[in-house]
């Protein structure tokens, strides 16, 4: 059976979505392209369309709608305070949890 | 107003049929599963929008979206906010007196174009048997009800789908039968003056209609007010 990254993928998504609305405001499939520039090739608007919701939900990002030359106009995303604060804690555990699965992995490989 | 929704019809027209179809099937689901209304006209216009821009990429929309639609659909049921309890009894309400509502209108108009047995049509008074109009109503509620289930299903078989929503209508016209074989009820003749029956029944969809936007306004102050405070809170 092969493994599902997407399962592992989701969880770490809101915390990638949110780093690159933080540097600047942006749109949906900027962001993807984004993401895809720094690995993540099978990321569609259809995945990361429902994060973008629920953070939004959340509070930790604001949308704006912003003319597109591409015809209907773009929703535009921006950190909100809470979500900054939202941001540095995903880092904090990530950095976390990263080396406690590399030390597992490392360990166990030994 | 008028023109954001010239806007819209606009954006729609210039979807491919295809498209169109798989956003109306979304727009059900997410119907069904009682999303808020005022995030599910927002979310529909993004999809528009993302529909919209992959066209003109020249990309297929479901490549654009990655998953298959019926998971796109779960995943922005879940993610979305969802009506308050409050807003869900309402439109239950609302859409249920507004088909019972309609019944006698129809009745009448009927009656005047097929000259029905059952139905007399004197100027504005409808009359008929109780058990007649009881009837027909029982039949437009399994038919809302039947709709309703059908949206939530969307994704499933449609052929299936359409037989078991026939059956049920069909099975809901052979079961009022027996309304209309107990006595006491059949014999129960109601009058109705048909233009009272109306604006009656406008009148309560109406005021149904202003509490439920009043529900809706109050929810969306309550949610601002909570992301204030968590926002202030910092979690």
């Amino acid at each position: 059976m092969n493994y599902d990254r997407s399962q592992l993928m989701r969880g770490t998504l809101e915390g990638c979505i949110l780093k690159i609305i933080s540097i600047k405001t942006t749109y949906g499939y900027e962001i993807i392209e984004h993401l895809q520039g720094f690995g993540f090739t099978d990321v569609a608007e259809g995945t990361i369309y429902p994060l973008l919701l629920r953070l939004e939900k959340q509070g930790n990002i604001a949308s704006e709608l912003m003319p597109s030359p591409l015809g209907p106009k773009r929703k535009y995303f921006t950190i909100t305070e809470s979500g900054k604060e939202y941001l540095s804690q995903f880092e904090r555990h990530w950095r976390n949890f990263d080396q406690i699965v590399n030390r597992i992995l490392e360990e166990s490989g030994e | 107003m008028n023109s954001m929704g010239n806007g819209k019809k606009e954006a729609n027209l210039k979807l491919t049929s295809e498209n169109r179809q798989a956003i109306r099937r979304i727009k059900f689901y997410l119907e069904s599963h009682y999303v808020d209304e005022g995030y599910l006209e927002g979310i529909t216009s993004d999809i528009v929008g993302m529909a919209l821009e992959s066209q003109k990429r020249g990309e297929d929309f479901s490549k654009t979206v990655g998953l298959d639609y019926a998971e796109f659909s779960k995943e922005l049921a879940e993610n979305a906010p969802r009506q308050t309890y409050a807003e869900k009894i309402f439109n239950i309400i609302i859409s249920t007196v507004a088909c019972v509502g309609i019944v006698l209108p129809v009745m009448y108009v009927l009656g005047f174009i097929f000259r029905i047995r059952q139905i007399t049509c004197r100027t504005v008074m409808l009359v008929a048997p109780l058990a007649f109009i009881l009837k027909y109503m029982l039949i437009v509620f399994v038919i809302q009800v039947g709709w309703i289930l059908v949206k939530r299903s969307i994704y499933k078989s449609q052929t299936f789908l359409v037989g078991v929503y026939v059956s049920a209508i069909v099975l809901a016209v052979i079961l009022s039968d027996y309304i209309t074989m107990l006595k006491p009820v059949y014999e129960l003749t109601v009058e109705v003056n048909i233009f009272i029956w109306l604006a009656a029944f406008l009148g309560i969809i109406g005021v149904l209609y202003f509490v439920k936007l009043r529900i809706v306004s109050l929810t969306n102050f309550m949610r601002a007010r909570h992301r204030e405070f968590e926002k202030k809170r910092g979690r």
